[in-house]
């Protein structure tokens, strides 16, 4: 039986906000297993991890955990289902940009085959569990999906970032009530593979059922891990990686750095039961999707494989796209809108939001000074503001634009109702692609010297090769004369 | 007279100081004297290093000694407007338009070799300005597209056309989302109306 300590955060979130959280809609109804779709669309660059390569061809029959995507970053991305590759096009992909990638298509069939990986059995060592994960896809499912093995290593403690304080998000509350033990046995496996000697749940107040199934299943595991469950009052931001390792840790990852730096490690509690799972050897095929929104007809979560058409969740909430008039994918704040709706979804799409937006007008800033109050990292945003209106990306810079996490708090109080955090979205992305484009130019230069220096010196070595040459030919010749003179014939 | 002495001995005393501090500073002048102008380097450091001969010098550190020689700053098309403007900052002197074919400018574009066409001639490797190109005699190049600056340099030596030049390739996570419309009646026009 594992230990465990319950006790609530000493520690109080610098600014955010408490929105209205529409949560209680989607947790009504229990979870949903969603039918096999008759198509799944799987992006082949867009998916997770990074840029990727097709490993299937046109007509090949896959199984559900078939690989079919292998991405830059090593990890791979299975079939969700069964059936036939009917074709691999360009498609619009569920992504901000709204961009095209090849998209790897599957025309699913009755079929129930499986072609799942060999289950782990311990003792394994770090490799091997990192091998496991990238095999199965595992990347974060929290929203940003970055590779998770990436972020394994030295640490000490792990934080499972079970806030979800963004309103109408309910995925992860349906995951821990519903499947408990896999979370719990994911952390465990992981802080024994790598020798973490301290696991932290920070949850938020409003999820006592989740609570209540995390308490159960701790007790019920047959681990020596030490577990704590801090409860978080509700209060958004509470969930951003820094935010919550200060209101569970009390400890200030400062800007410039990263947790890991600290020997902390954060996970969502999606990512550990996908972890636990793939020890059994499952690749990543589901996830639970929370379907919601004034607009949605019976919001609630499903279980929907990997690659579902989002016309398919949708009618699974009984709504169709002439109802809507908007569809955003995640949470009102930090979510992206989409254009396109016949494409699929993804590992990290936590939540399909359908609402009117209901537009204010924007107004020019008064200098009132609440983005500043509500900012969870004491930013000033309208300073930021004026800097990246004037295109002064470095006055921005300076302000603290890097430490921004696009958490819109801002947004939600600006009495003018100015897009605050879409202007910092733009100026962080142009300030990491100047860098990268620095990072170039300085590379560039560097080879340019250096090939200078080297087509100089081997000039250099040719004439002096030459000048050998010469001086031995005018050296033989006078030899020559010489032995002519010496013995006249 | 004797007071005169721990005066002179003073006097002395300082003038060694000195002149052994002097010969310090002469020793770390030729030490750390810098062979190239920190000007150039300055300016150096504004171009944006494609190395493409496009300003008519061969590459980017001549022509930032000939910028440093008085040249004009406007002959730069893959920097732009852009790096016209912060020269013309840099240097004090008054800015100018960019002296390009418009299509040429602002593009970011990697070379990319049809690895089935080429013949291993070399004559591309030869040309890279910045060693972005791997490959042997009659053996297939390609291009190592992380070091491309896309300056296309390589392009015209191909005797079988097999080089072309696309668009850099972007990660998914180095997408700039685009600003917001500052206008509100851009963006909902009943609202703007509406209001005012």
């Amino acid at each position: 039986m594992a230990d465990l300590n319950i006790q609530t955060t000493r520690f109080q979130l610098p600014g955010g906000i408490e929105p209205e959280m529409h949560k209680a809609c989607s947790t009504e109804t229990p979870l949903e297993q969603l039918d096999t779709p008759k198509h799944l669309y799987f992006p082949v660059h867009y998916s997770g991890g990074g840029r990727g390569e097709s490993l299937v061809h046109v007509g090949q029959r896959v199984s559900r955990g078939t690989p079919i995507i292998q991405t830059d970053s090593g990890v791979v991305h299975c079939a969700s289902r069964g059936g036939q590759i009917v074709c691999v096009e360009p498609r619009a992909v569920l992504h901000a940009s709204n961009d095209i990638s090849d998209t790897i298509v599957i025309e699913t069939d009755e079929r129930l085959d499986q072609d799942y990986l060999e289950p782990l059995s311990w003792p394994w060592t770090r490799e091997i569990l990192i091998q496991r994960a990238l095999d199965a896809g595992i990347i974060g499912l929290g929203g940003a999906g970055f590779p998770s093995h990436q972020k394994w290593g030295a640490q000490h403690t792990l934080v499972i970032n079970a806030a979800e304080c963004e309103p109408y998000l309910t995925a992860d509350d349906l995951l821990m009530r519903v499947d408990a033990h896999s979370i719990v046995r994911g952390a465990c496996l992981l802080a024994r593979t790598f020798e973490i000697q301290r696991i932290v749940i920070g949850i938020e107040d409003n999820k006592s059922h989740a609570l209540d199934a995390l308490t159960t299943a701790i007790q019920s595991a047959r681990s020596d891990c030490h577990f704590e469950i801090v409860v978080l009052p509700t209060r958004y931001p509470s969930g951003g990686e820094r935010q919550l390792i200060w209101l569970t840790l009390g400890e200030e990852i400062q800007s410039g750095q990263r947790p890991s730096q600290h020997g902390i490690l954060v996970h969502n509690p999606g990512t550990l039961a996908a972890l636990s799972r793939a020890v059994d050897g499952k690749p990543i095929t589901d996830r639970i999707v929370t379907l919601t929104g004034d607009q949605m007809r019976s919001p609630k979560n499903v279980l929907a494989p990997i690659g579902t058409p989002l016309t398919e969740l949708l009618a699974a909430g009984h709504t169709d796209l002439e109802h809507i008039s908007s569809l955003v994918i995640g949470g009102p704040f930090m979510g992206f809108e989409v254009m396109h709706h016949d494409v699929g979804m993804t590992k990290t799409t936590n939540c399909v939001l359908v609402r009117d937006p209901m537009p204010l007008p924007i107004e020019p800033c008064i200098r009132c000074g609440a983005c500043a109050e509500a900012c969870p990292v004491n930013l000033q945003p309208q300073l930021l503001l004026n800097a990246l209106e004037s295109q002064a990306l470095e006055r921005a810079s300076h302000e603290g634009l890097a430490d921004c996490i696009e958490c819109a708090a801002c947004n939600v109080v600006c009495p003018s109702h100015i897009p605050l955090a879409q202007w910092f979205r733009h100026g962080r992305a142009r300030l990491q692609a100047d860098t990268e484009a620095q990072q170039r130019a300085d590379a560039a230069r560097l080879r340019f010297t250096s090939r200078t220096e080297r087509l100089e010196r081997l000039a250099k070595e040719q004439e002096a090769r030459r000048t050998a040459r010469r001086a031995q030919s005018v050296d033989a010749l006078a030899r020559v004369r010489q032995a002519r003179e010496g013995n006249p014939s | 007279m004797s007071w005169l002495v721990p005066i002179g001995l003073g006097m002395l005393g300082l003038g060694l100081i000195t002149g052994l501090g002097a010969w310090l500073l002469d020793i770390a002048n030729r030490r750390f004297k810098t062979e190239s102008d920190p000007l150039v380097a300055r300016i150096d450091q504004e171009l944006p290093q494609t190395q493409c001969g496009q300003c008519g010098h061969p590459g980017c550190h001549p022509y930032a000694e000939a910028i440093a020689a008085g040249e004009a700053i406007n002959r730069c098309p893959p920097g732009g407007q852009d790096t016209v403007d912060r020269l013309a900052e840099l240097l004090g002197r008054d800015t100018l338009p960019l002296d390009a074919e418009p299509e040429t400018v602002g593009q970011d574009t990697v070379a990319w070799i049809i690895e089935a066409d080429c013949i291993g001639c070399t004559k591309c490797i030869q040309a890279c300005p910045v060693d972005a190109i791997v490959g042997a005699a009659k053996l297939m190049h390609t291009v190592i597209t992380d070091a491309c600056t896309g300056c296309d340099l390589c392009v015209a030596p191909c005797p079988v056309d097999c080089i072309e030049m696309i668009p850099r390739p972007v990660p998914a996570n180095r997408w700039v989302p685009p600003k917001p419309s500052v206008i509100a009646t851009d963006r909902y026009p009943q609202a703007g109306l509406a209001h005012g």
